[in-house]
């Protein structure tokens, strides 16, 4: 009995040892994926794709450069092609030091001609692999160059270039509206559709300056990387590019603006007013009318005056009554042209047919295979906004 | 409830192993009767004791015409010699004329009458045999022996140094009493009886330890305690058979539970408060001569978190405190453990900049993380070991170069990552707050098993052993009580003083389990809120002025 129990001890404590250590790692001898740009290969065999992956250098990122180092890039791109993700992943370990470490994986940058030809492969092996969350946002590099290119520029004030691009989206996101972040799990809820919007971004200069440590040590840095434009994708494909108020106004169709500015204007002075609207509410109602889905959007925002560059008294109520409706009519006129260019792109990108879905199954049992083509382009839209002006600030009545 | 009591104790119990005592050499081997001659007696004392140099035998004539031969024998150092000389030997010498009437007294009579009107001391005892004169010898009594008669008395005239009562070194309080336990095992129960005086605070002694006869007192409340309990640790006690007994903790080990736990399943402690609290809540305590730490038993886990200043401080703050030990034994017990499985496991649950911090910090460093981790425990142990033994003026040396060297140079040298340092320094705080010193010690060597566990398995293997150790703990007793109580079994009564402490008027029962004869301690008229309290009296006043 004695004996049995130090037997059953003893296995216990190999289960430990056989078990133990498999997937344990040294983190010094990681390479933390800190960004991943895949773009279109060179054939459609071999080389289907061109994989770039950025990897954090951790000494240069901390800051903690012992004496004696030589100053080094705070992170290093390497680049592979191959005809599917996985493998070329694998192969770029012939040039990364170490295991790649996916879950940091910050930004993933896709390029434009991959986007235009599909983009429905790269989501299998994300969703498929554990390795990868699916909580990073997605873009797309708006030509004319490729998202390798995106992710070779240096940038300053955040040491990694991809986490740069994250923060840029997530501020641009929160106080101007037009480029929202599309998590990757979003957009695999889309592929089924096959429509979705992802921002794009864009570099602006010179790639081969862009690609040096000398661009940062500038105060205006030769080349730099921005957010540019919404892409609509139709069965997963892009096609086309949105861009300024009407980008904007699909964040504002698909109720995801937290804040933004909108300039009013004032008598005839254009643009003399600038809103800022800190609280938006957009619900969207399906009605059915003759087997029909009509569609009702009511936007209701909240907003105040941050800038008065004209004589109006914003001291009357009259005259804000006034502002409310201009600021109502700004924003109809974005979201309709959102909703105008989805039309015209027969492209769902707002999940209108989900909400049908809801409303009346049969009929979206129906109308199910039809709708992108045929019934969504001419479906009725209507948009209801209603806005008030909550403040107008610290003064009153302007200088003027 | 009972049967239940019983149920509990009998699983608790462990098979005992009682040293068998050979018996080579008899220590007090003469069971013969005391002689009647004096120096004969005198004679056998002295071969006893190999003549040993701090045996005193003064030996003088009493009395005037007959000239009684009389020997005061007593331990130099264990007698107060003051008393000795005034009380005993000067009131024997000096005094009498025996010869009254002539008549010489027979020694029966002549015993009498030094017993009963010449020794002014406090208490004078016959004693009958060797066995017993010895033992009161040896317990520093003063042995009086008269020619002619064989017995002996044994006068209370203890004394010699003993440490006086200091402040408590291991448990202080800010706002609580001062006085801490000495090794003078009547002066510990006499600072219990001056918080208690309650004539059912009793306490019986006996004597342990087959050569030491160390004293060993049971004290409990009678009336509260469960007389099962009592008759347990009796019976226990009582299969103590060893030669010696040094201190409380061979006592401990000898009757707890079980001694193949990583826990304490007896508390101590060295502040009379707190046995007073323990002995009202029905908990039996064992005072061992020459300890200041007498045993209180049982103890549950929960016991080791509480402190005295708990009860001394506001209800809210000491629940924060109470909590806020709780969080730091998770610090200690986890806290290398989660380092090492976060960093080698999942370093996908770091955040990124923190990652990247860490990952440029070990860089340099040469070690698995697991290795870094066990050389800094095992510093901080030689460390802390050293802190303790080495000499008074060696300490500052010894602080400089755990701090400075260890630390910062180790660090810089690349043998170690800051952030590990980070670790080690926190849990060590952490540590420190765990008020039992005993507790502390258990965390100690259950940290190392924890980070072997998350060094081979991650998370999952800290998940295992909690579960084990969980496990554990809930199948171990302390004299029958589950050592987890209150929280396994779960009592919700009992929730009211365990990781809170609700404020005193709402602990109106003792604790369950522990105490089933007189659960409450708030009479039920007092149960009431302060505020009804000022009503009713302002009530009464008015009835009284209107009548």
């Amino acid at each position: 009995m004695k004996n049995k129990q130090i037997i059953l001890l003893f296995l216990c404590l190999f289960i430990f040892l056989i078990s133990g250590c498999w997937d344990s790692n040294e983190l010094q001898k990681l390479c933390i994926v800190a960004g991943m740009a895949i773009d279109k290969g060179n054939d459609n065999t071999k080389n289907r794709f061109r994989i770039t992956v950025q990897i954090a250098n951790p000494p240069q990122v901390a800051g903690d450069s012992q004496g004696g180092k030589m100053q080094a890039s705070r992170v290093t791109n390497f680049t592979e092609t191959g005809s599917t993700i996985s493998e070329t992943l694998r192969k770029i370990s012939n040039k990364a030091p170490g295991e790649l470490l996916f879950p940091h994986l910050q930004v993933m940058v896709i390029g434009e001609d991959l986007a235009k030809e599909g983009i429905a492969d790269i989501f299998d092996v994300i969703e498929r692999d554990s390795q990868f969350r699916v909580l990073f946002p997605i873009l797309i590099s708006k030509g004319p160059h490729s998202a390798k290119d995106i992710l070779e520029v240096t940038t300053t004030l955040e040491a990694i270039p991809s986490a740069k691009i994250v923060e840029a989206l997530r501020t641009s996101e929160r106080y101007w509206g037009a480029y929202k972040a599309t998590r990757v799990d979003e957009v695999i809820k889309g592929l089924k559709e096959g429509s979705f919007p992802i921002s794009g971004i864009q570099m602006k200069g010179d790639l081969k300056a862009g690609n040096s440590i000398k661009n940062v040590e500038k105060i205006s840095p030769n080349t730099i990387i921005q957010l540019k434009g919404t892409a609509i994708f139709k069965d997963r494909k892009l096609k086309k590019w949105l861009d300024l108020n009407t980008a904007r106004g699909v964040t504002w169709v698909m109720d995801e603006m937290k804040s933004t500015v909108i300039n009013l204007d004032c008598g005839m002075k254009k643009d003399a007013i600038a809103a800022n609207v800190n609280r938006s509410k957009t619900t969207t109602d399906v009605k059915i009318k003759n087997n029909k889905p009509v569609i009702y959007l009511t936007v209701h925002a909240e907003g105040e005056i941050l800038e008065n560059n004209c004589s109006l008294d914003l001291g009357k109520s009259i005259n804000l009554d006034q502002l409310d409706e201009k600021l109502e009519e700004e924003i109809k006129i974005e979201l309709l042209q959102a909703i105008k260019t989805a039309q015209k792109e027969k492209s769902d990108l707002f999940r209108f047919g989900e909400k049908i879905n809801t409303t009346d199954k049969k009929l979206w049992k129906k109308i199910e295979t039809a709708w992108e083509n045929d019934i969504f382009p001419k479906t009725e839209i209507h948009v209801n906004v209603q806005a008030i002006i909550r403040r107008t600030g610290m003064i009153t009545k302007s200088y003027r | 409830m009972n049967s239940a009591w019983d149920r509990l104790v009998k699983k608790s119990r462990r098979p005992y192993k009682t040293v068998q005592h050979v018996e080579e050499t008899e220590i007090m081997s003469n069971n013969k009767g005391i002689h009647s001659s004096l120096d004969e007696n005198i004679e056998q004392i002295k071969d006893s004791f190999g003549n040993s140099g701090d045996l005193i035998i003064r030996s003088f004539r009493m009395g005037k015409p007959f000239s009684h031969k009389v020997a005061s024998i007593y331990i130099n150092g264990l007698t107060d010699k003051e008393i000795l000389g005034t009380f005993i030997i000067e009131r024997l010498m000096k005094d009498v004329n025996l010869s009254e009437n002539d008549d010489p007294f027979s020694p029966s009579q002549l015993t009498t009458y030094i017993k009963e009107h010449i020794l002014s001391i406090t208490n004078v005892r016959d004693v009958p045999d060797w066995n017993k004169l010895f033992l009161s010898l040896l317990s520093g009594e003063t042995i009086v022996l008269v020619d002619g008669w064989n017995h002996g008395f044994a006068c209370a005239a203890q004394g010699g140094d003993l440490r006086a009562i200091s402040e408590p070194t291991t448990e202080s309080s800010v706002r609580g009493p001062k006085d801490s336990f000495t090794e003078s095992l009547i002066s510990n129960t006499a600072m219990i009886r001056r918080r208690i005086k309650s004539p059912n605070l009793w306490l019986e002694t006996m004597e342990l330890g087959k050569i030491t006869q160390t004293g060993v007192g049971i004290m409990y409340m009678k009336g509260i305690v469960n007389d099962k309990l009592l008759t347990e640790v009796k019976e226990r006690l009582s299969k103590i058979k060893v030669d010696e007994v040094q201190g409380s903790n061979t006592i401990e080990e000898w009757i707890s539970d079980n001694i193949w736990t990583p826990w304490p399943t007896i508390f101590t402690t060295e502040r009379p408060d707190v046995v007073a609290g323990n002995l009202l809540e029905g908990r039996v305590v064992i005072f061992v001569n020459e300890t200041p730490t007498p045993l209180i038993l049982p103890a549950t886990w929960n016991q080791f978190f509480q402190t005295a200043e708990d009860y001394y401080l506001r209800w809210s703050m000491s629940s924060f405190l109470r909590l806020l030990r709780i969080f730091s034994f998770l610090i200690t017990l986890l806290g290398p453990s989660l380092f090492i499985a976060f960093l080698s496991f999942h370093p996908e649950l770091i955040p990124t900049p923190f990652l990247i911090n860490l990952a440029s910090q070990r860089q340099s460093v040469p070690f698995p993380i697991v290795i870094e981790a066990l050389l800094m425990e095992f510093t901080f142990e030689v460390l802390r070991e050293a802190g303790i033994r080495m000499p008074r003026p060696v300490g500052q040396a010894v602080s400089i170069v755990g701090a400075l060297v260890l630390g910062e140079a180790a660090v810089s040298a690349g043998i170690v990552s800051s952030a590990m340092v980070i670790v080690v320094a926190a849990t060590a705080i952490a540590s420190f707050t765990i008020p039992h010193y005993a507790m502390t010690d258990a965390v100690r060597l259950l940290r190392f098993c924890m980070m072997i566990l998350s060094s081979l398995l991650g998370l999952y293997g800290i998940g295992l052993g909690l579960i084990i150790l969980v496990a554990h703990t809930c199948s171990i007793r302390s004299f029958g009580i589950p050592y987890l109580a209150p929280f396994s079994p779960f009592i919700l009564a009992d929730q009211k003083d365990s990781i809170l402490r609700l404020p005193l008027p709402f602990l109106s029962e003792r604790p369950r389990l522990i105490n089933q004869l007189k659960t409450k301690r708030i009479e039920d008229s007092q149960t009431s809120s302060p505020e009804n309290d000022n009503m009713k009296n302002q009530d009464s006043k008015k009835d009284s002025y209107e009548k």
